[in-house]
């Protein structure tokens, strides 16, 4: 009896241990990559029409070569000018969504997804988000790794305040950092 | 590869059984080194350090509880035409070692293998704080300055686990001195 039970332990701490080995190897051959995305286009948003961007992760050429082995997404952070051209200050929001076709602010707020927050910008005055900061703005993270996983997304501008007219030169650059297994 | 790995293991731990056999006393110690990430695009070279309690179990095996402050360099990313330096992220680890092999003996130089098992604390700029479990492995030289202190290097191939799978991957350089009681 004692010498069955013995060999089933023996047995499962075998069978914990190959689990183990097995799990290290695939630790072995995984990585990160950091994809860094940039849109170069000048984009105005007013209420009724909203400044919008497509991001395409899929165009870049390191997320090409993962793109099967790509296992998460650890750390999101972006760039932006923001510009306000209104005469008070403007609490600018990012909100995102697989539609790319929405156009006023309402419907910004109905039917898409906030991922940043609280980016306050004096009236006729502008501000630079830099990566190192941009993660202060971050909302819900986990909303964005989502839709960047999928590696497409729109991401719309607007303000809480109405009316808001913002400008947003150069768009957006994003830093991405995937995991990857191969 | 994962076959080959598989058998790396065996082979590893292995050796460090049929090591010589001497028994062993407690070794308190302090180590530090480099921390070099392996293919990892968001984090630089920085540095470990950490303290350590050897306990002899029988002859030829040891555990060491032990913790250690990883440090990872930061990664640099151009945005814009300017480059920014991005946090590499930073963990505090407690964890186990065994050690295979043998080491406090009272002369000479021995070489021995450690298998560790660790709980990070991880924290990097842009991500939530979280705790991770990692595993490391490489084998450790270990020289006698005299009949209680000795002097060792190690090179330990760490792998902390992230969430979503995969993990990261960190080569560790480290040099240290370890203060043995009970010869």
């Amino acid at each position: 009896m004692k010498s069955k039970l013995s060999k089933t332990a023996m047995g499962i701490l075998l069978i914990a241990l190959m689990a183990f080995v097995w799990q290290c190897t695939s630790w072995l051959l995984s990585a990160t990559l950091q994809v860094t995305y940039s849109v170069e286009a000048d984009i105005f948003s007013v209420e009724d029409d909203v400044g919008m961007v497509k991001v395409d992760l899929t165009e870049d050429e390191d997320w090409q070569e993962h793109r099967d082995e790509i296992t998460g997404i650890q750390r999101i952070l972006f760039s932006s000018w923001v510009i306000n051209h209104s005469d008070s200050t403007a609490a600018a929001q990012i909100y995102i969504s697989k539609r790319c076709d929405i156009e006023d602010a309402d419907s910004v707020k109905a039917l898409t997804d906030l991922i940043l927050d609280g980016i306050s910008v004096p009236g006729n005055d502008s501000i630079y988000i830099t990566p190192q900061n941009s993660h202060m703005y971050l909302q819900e993270p986990e909303v964005l790794k989502e839709f960047l996983l999928e590696g497409e997304a729109c991401l719309y501008w607007i303000a809480k305040e109405v009316p808001f007219t913002l400008e947003i030169p150069d768009s957006v650059t994003i830093v991405v950092d995937f995991t990857y297994a191969e | 590869m994962k076959k080959c790995f598989f058998w790396s293991v065996f082979v590893f731990v292995m050796g460090g059984l049929c090591s010589p056999a001497v028994a062993l006393p407690v070794g308190i110690g302090a180590f530090a080194g480099l921390n070099m990430p392996i293919v990892q695009d968001d984090a630089g070279t920085g540095s470990l350090y950490g303290a350590r309690v050897r306990l002899a179990v029988i002859p030829f095996l040891a555990v060491e509880p032990t913790l250690t402050f990883f440090n990872q360099g930061d990664a640099t990313t151009e945005v814009r035409g300017e480059e920014y330096e991005l946090d590499g992220g930073k963990s505090t680890a407690l964890g186990v070692n065994v050690i295979m092999g043998s080491v406090g003996t009272p002369v000479g130089l021995r070489f021995y293998n450690v298998i560790g098992i660790a709980s990070h604390a991880m924290k990097q700029e842009g991500t939530e704080d979280e705790s991770r479990l990692a595993v490391s492995i490489g084998p450790g030289l270990e020289a006698k300055l005299g009949t209680q202190l000795a002097l060792n290097v190690e090179t330990r191939l760490h792998m902390i686990s992230l969430e979503g799978g995969g993990a990261r991957k960190n080569l560790g350089l480290t040099g240290g001195l370890m203060y043995y009681v009970g010869h």
